[in-house]
């Protein structure tokens, strides 16, 4: 795969390591609305007014927002991650066998065929999902957050992002396979072995 | 059957698809897109998966909980906590025959309540026990077996992240899943107990206590166990003892384990940026692995459901004048020939939601509402042996990472006895519901 293609889909990754360390303020906001539902209290904060995106006060329902929507996060981010570390869930047994060059031509097809028309047909209609809660300026309706827009939008933004990669991935096989380049794919050969399983 | 030639031939291009070793979560996507497009389905059809994935999956407050405890078993492996109570097990057992085996087989139980990942387990007892185990001039068959099955225990026992894919798929309680598999996870260890029993008293050459070792006081020794035990205990009570008593969710007692063992982590001294940064990047990644198949088994069933596929599958069981337990059979035959093959993520995303409607409609005698709580953990015991089961059997995998001169054959005979306890087990689950039910409804 030639070099600059190569450091362009390296960028793929800083999302999802961005994204990874919103685990730690998941964590937190779970524990508060734990201790907030042992002490009772619906209410955190109260201001004047109407914030952007935090709404009229700070609930347990906007944790609980919160919460999701971090989540969201981490699983669309993560998930273009692990397409480029080769970490998504794969039966590999029988390409164990195979040699490097028809496992390059798997990928290939299997980007084209199968990733890049998915990812393109969730980004379109997900963009017009949140182009929908943007006009009519959803919220929660249950005194959450608001601004439900920014997550629906994260679901078109993350897709395109895993589309757009899977394309150029293709295009960088079939370039490698074009030049007869007997290299083996640049993920690992063995199976991945993702200890967290 | 030529009725049911568009979901048929879209089962046969998901089975092709997946053995390609291509991701599965996109091969069940991008084969749901494509037969839309050859069958015509409207295109707006599809959005309505995308609408799935919005509400079902990325909204859904209980998967909140797998990163949580993806987080906190992470966290735990690098405590060292299972280390240091692997070593304070080992030194009070060292003496008897068999002393390093039970002490794998607790290790086993207690990292299963307490991280319940995997690889984490099979990989730490492997590289602890077996070299002391060969040493010790134990049959490296039993040695195997015993560490690839205990480091199992971690999927049935809850927390168990498989326990909330099921759930969230077959629509019950999580809560009421971790009670229920409370009971046959115990069961199961106490099985694997008693075969050791067995071995240690029928063929104690196979497991020789060592020759003569210079033991440090009794008192020195059980003092550095209940030290070692404490922390590991109290976070199971905090866990599990929030779930079973239920005054906080799953997600909720994820959450509390998560900063406990960032807590233990930090007291071991082995909560640094490299550590941290290691396992939340762990934790994004395995999250998102596990969300993208359920994300690709939702566009796939959406356009097979249009298809015609669930009537298929119910005309295919013929359930309605089948003996129910005849079905259960076979739908349990055909998981565990799947085991061999695939592991549990395929399996509970991509087959039960297939198969979840034919066992709702069978009737076992069992109140509703309390059968598919029994069928969830009857399939999370039989999916335990997928793990186990080869050639493509996780644990033996990880511990062929750990141990590479070890011969395969070696690993595979040594797994075989734990693979007819666990089919044991599974039949004493089917045949006694009561073991699965006995918990969730005492508190009815």
């Amino acid at each position: 795969m030639p070099r600059l293609l190569h450091r362009m889909l390296a960028l793929f990754r800083l999302p999802g390591q961005w994204a990874s360390w919103l685990v730690l303020p998941l964590v937190a906001s779970v524990l508060l609305s734990v201790i907030a539902a042992q002490y009772g209290w619906t209410t955190l904060l109260d201001w004047n007014g109407r914030l952007p995106i935090l709404g009229q006060a700070l609930t347990v329902n906007s944790l609980i927002d919160l919460q999701w929507y971090i989540f969201a996060i981490i699983v669309l981010f993560g998930g273009v991650w692990a397409l480029l570390d080769d970490n998504h869930v794969s039966v590999d047994f029988l390409s164990l066998q195979m040699s490097p060059r028809r496992k390059l031509w798997i990928r290939m097809l299997g980007d084209m065929v199968f990733l890049v028309p998915f990812c393109a047909i969730i980004a379109w209609y997900g963009w017009s999902f949140a182009e929908t809660a943007w006009r009519t300026s959803e919220g929660s309706a249950q005194g959450g957050l608001d601004g439900r827009w920014l997550i629906k939008a994260a679901l078109p933004v993350a897709f395109g992002f895993l589309g757009l990669l899977g394309a150029l991935r293709a295009l960088g096989t079939a370039i490698q396979l074009a030049r007869r380049a007997d290299d083996a794919p640049d993920g690992p050969d063995h199976p991945p072995l993702n200890e967290a399983r | 059957m030529f009725e049911y030639a568009w979901p048929l031939t879209m089962l046969i291009a998901l089975v092709c698809g997946i053995f390609t070793g291509y991701p599965v979560a996109f091969v069940l996507a991008g084969v749901g897109v494509v037969f839309s497009v050859l069958a015509d389905v409207p295109m707006l059809f599809l959005s309505m998966g995308v609408q799935r994935i919005y509400s079902g999956t990325l909204s859904n407050w209980l998967l909140v909980a797998i990163p949580l405890f993806v987080f906190m078993g992470l966290m735990l492996e690098r405590s060292g906590i299972a280390e240091r109570l692997m070593r304070s097990l080992a030194a009070l057992f060292r003496g008897l025959p068999g002393g390093y085996a039970f002490a794998v087989a607790i290790i086993g139980v207690i990292m299963a309540a307490s991280t319940g990942i995997i690889g984490a387990s099979v990989v730490l007892l492997g590289t602890m026990a077996m070299p002391a185990m060969r040493e010790a001039k134990y049959d490296m068959k039993l040695a195997s077996g015993l560490i690839a099955s205990s480091g199992t225990l971690g999927i049935l026992l809850p927390p168990s992240i498989m326990l909330i894919i099921l759930g969230d798929q077959l629509r019950i309680s999580v809560g009421d899943l971790f009670m229920g598999a409370i009971y046959p996870g115990l069961l199961l260890a106490g099985l694997y107990f008693a075969y050791l029993a067995g071995v240690a008293v029928f063929a104690p050459g196979r497991m020789p206590p060592p020759a003569q070792v210079a033991q440090p006081p009794l008192g020195a020794m059980i003092w550095a166990l209940v030290r070692d035990l404490l922390a590991p205990l109290a976070l199971i009570l905090s866990v599990l003892g929030t779930i079973v008593a239920g005054v906080a969710t799953p997600t909720e007692s994820a959450a509390i384990g998560a900063a406990g063992a960032m807590v233990l982590a930090l007291i071991s001294g082995a909560l640094n940026f490299p550590s941290l940064r290691a396992a939340l990047h762990d934790t994004c990644k395995t999250t998102a692995m596990i969300v993208f198949v359920m994300i690709g088994a939702s566009i796939f069933s959406v356009v097979f459901r249009r298809l015609g596929g669930d009537d298929m599958i119910i005309d295919f069981f013929n359930i309605h004048e089948s003996n129910p337990y005849w079905v259960l059979f076979i739908v349990m035959a055909i998981i565990f020939a799947l085991g061999f093959f695939l592991d549990w993520v395929e399996i509970t995303l991509v087959v039960v939601p297939i198969i979840a409607p034919v066992i709702a409609a069978l009737d076992f005698g069992i109140p509703q509402g309390q059968v598919m709580i029994w069928f969830a953990v009857v399939l999370a015991v039989n999916l335990q042996t997928s793990f186990l089961t080869p050639p493509f059997g996780y644990a033996l995998f990880y511990l062929r990472g750990v141990a590479p001169d070890l011969p395969i054959s070696t690993i595979y005979r040594g797994v075989a006895p734990f693979v007819l306890i666990q089919i044991m087990a599974l039949l004493l689950v089917i045949c006694f519901p009561q073991i699965v039910l006995n918990l969730p409804m005492s508190g009815r």
